[in-house]
């Protein structure tokens, strides 16, 4: 294909720049991702196992139910039934120590269990930080700034990275036919390097250009909600489910909550009426005095599903009727499904364990090329200050050299360290003891890459991500041995 | 004969455009769409959700493109006056429309 070579020339700089200004966050945001589509097997693995019975069986879910309400009456304002117990939601019956928090990562929770004789055990259980830390870590592109600036940085980059697809797009297209299986690894470093770059880049573009679009979205969707609030008229009608909501409130208010159906029960009416839909937890919540609403996440590996977690239905507690199904797989109207379509492409949440791992590979692969970027860019800079008669790099470029490697490296090296240090010790609970243990490691292999001789750099950082992501296999090994 | 040669010279003035009057006319090209689709302003509905996809997918086609126009000012004028006309529409529909 024929394009104008000073439009491909004006590109080829603008996907330079774009990708040296973006690519450090960018690796962080892919590693991290890639690690993160595994967040809840990661966070199970991490989390230290809660000193209670067995879960109860689902039959004896009403006993337990009613034992601990009695005990605990204000639990009733906010509580989860675990359908399907692991080691972070280890117990049936749970709720948080304080509700009607609105918090993304793990809070205090008690879990509630019978023991033997019937009677009530309770025990205090926060799942580990470490898993939700790294998934912060890839929203907020590596940065430890918080809501809502992080999103709009996030946001930034998001947008630099479609410029950078699309100029990278034109940039290539010329010498598509020639290069596209081109990889000539014994013809100098920076024709290695612009191979590689190449068949990473174009081999995974179609997941480049959802994950480019769905940042976007994730970073600016609240300021375009309230744009196209200002633009269009108020809803003419309202949900189905928010009708019968009201109606609901409109009839005589009990004093209590009016008797829910058993967990069982509900299970039941759901299998009826969606009947490939697994339901994983139950969320009950007090809307207000007389009212409870009924949140089931679950999923089904049929369909694509909205959230990394699954898909949500709202179900009527007293009933089991289901309410909405607009977040639900299987059920979802046509253009729902094209909508969950997007979010699921971005997360990697349909076709089960198989897709995850191929999320995982390309983000991965995503890292690597950026690195291959990077190191393609200060090749390329390099070669440049030589054609000018240097002798050795100038200081920009020794710069960017050291907080390439530094930055890459150290993220690698930290997240190893998060994960091999929570296997190790229960210590790491806080979600500041956390971030503090990261951008230590972080920050201490940005020094080594500023202090270490050039010759050095990339064996030393390298070594020391090497080691410390193998010492995660290694103590796994170790205390299954010791216990 | 070129009547010019693209630079990467000038890229502050195109990216502007692309923000300002470039955001503007994308607005204006969602609005359009959004009262053509009889959307309403409640986010949880499907055609609200679209049209914040519609959105994105604008950013990202005129963000890296808007080097394309020979140089910032031909990108500014021809931005703002397509956000103007687009903008212009919308109103004409909107009260065709009430």
């Amino acid at each position: 294909m024929k394009i104008r070579t000073d439009i491909v020339q004006m590109y080829r700089d603008i996907h330079s720049w774009v990708g040296i200004l973006a690519g450090l966050f960018l690796f962080v945001a892919f590693y991290a991702g890639g690690i993160s589509v595994f967040e809840v097997p990661l966070q199970n693995w991490l989390t230290k196992p809660a000193a209670l019975p067995a879960p109860v069986s689902v039959q004896q879910m009403p006993d337990l139910m009613q034992k601990a309400f009695a005990a605990y009456p204000e639990a009733q304002q906010e509580y989860t039934v675990v359908l399907s117990p692991t080691v972070s939601l280890p117990a049936r019956l749970m709720w948080p120590v304080q509700a009607g928090q609105r918090h993304a990562g793990p809070v205090d929770m008690i879990a509630a269990s019978l023991d033997a004789k019937g009677y009530l055990v309770t025990v205090k259980h926060k799942p580990s930080e470490v898993a939700h830390f790294i998934d912060e870590l890839h929203e907020n592109v590596g940065l430890p700034v918080f809501m809502p600036y992080s999103r709009w940085f996030m946001g930034i980059i998001a947008l630099l990275y479609a410029i950078a697809l699309v100029s990278g797009v034109i940039v290539f297209l010329p010498m598509l036919a020639k290069n596209l299986f081109a990889l000539r690894l014994v013809k100098g470093a920076w024709k290695k390097w612009l191979d590689i770059h190449n068949l990473l880049g174009v081999f995974s573009l179609p997941f480049h250009v959802v994950i480019a679009l769905s940042s976007v979205l994730f970073a600016y969707h609240g300021v375009i909600h309230n744009v196209q609030a200002m633009m269009f008229s108020a809803p003419a009608a309202i949900h189905n489910h928010h009708s019968h909501a009201e109606k609901v409130e409109h009839q005589p208010i009990a004093q209590s909550f009016p008797p829910t159906l058993a967990p069982e029960e509900i299970v039941r009416a759901l299998q009826k009426q969606a009947p490939g839909f697994v339901p994983d937890v139950l969320n009950y919540a007090a809307a207000d005095k007389a009212k409870q609403t009924l949140y089931v996440i679950g999923h089904d590996e049929h369909y694509m599903m909205r959230g990394p977690a699954g898909g949500l239905a709202q179900l009527d507690p007293v009933s089991g009727k289901i309410l909405s199904t607009e977040y639900m797989p299987g059920l979802q109207s046509a253009p729902f499904s094209i909508l969950t379509t997007f979010f699921a492409l971005h997360f990697g949440s349909f076709g089960g364990n198989a897709v995850k791992f191929g999320y995982l590979i390309l983000g991965l692969v995503g890292a690597f090329l950026f690195y291959s970027g990077n190191r393609l860019w200060l090749i390329s800079r390099y070669r440049k200050e030589q054609k000018n008669g240097a002798t050795e790099p100038g200081k920009g470029t020794k710069f960017l050299t050291r907080l390439t490697y530094g930055s890459i490296f150290g993220c690698v090296s930290g997240i190893s360290v998060l994960i091999s240090t929570a296997l190790l010790t229960p210590y790491l609970g806080s979600y500041l003891s956390v971030s503090l243990l990261y951008y230590a490691v972080f920050c201490i292999c940005l020094g080594v890459s500023f202090v270490v001789p050039d010759t050095m750099r990339v064996r030393v950082l390298g070594m020391c991500a090497v080691m410390t992501t193998l010492a995660i296999p290694l103590i796994y090994v170790c205390k299954s041995l010791v216990s | 004969m070129r009547k010019y040669t693209y630079t990467s010279q000038n890229w502050f003035a195109k990216v502007t455009a692309a923000v300002v009057p470039g955001n503007i006319l994308t607005f204006g090209l969602v609005g359009v769409v959004g009262i053509l689709s009889h959307a309403d302003s409640d986010p949880r509905t499907a055609s609200a959700q679209f049209l914040t996809w519609l959105t994105v997918l604008l950013w990202c086609i005129i963000l890296p493109t808007c080097f394309l126009f020979s140089n910032g000012k031909r990108a500014w004028n021809y931005l703002s006056v397509s956000a103007l006309c687009v903008w212009g529409l919308f109103f004409v529909l909107k009260a065709l429309q009430a």
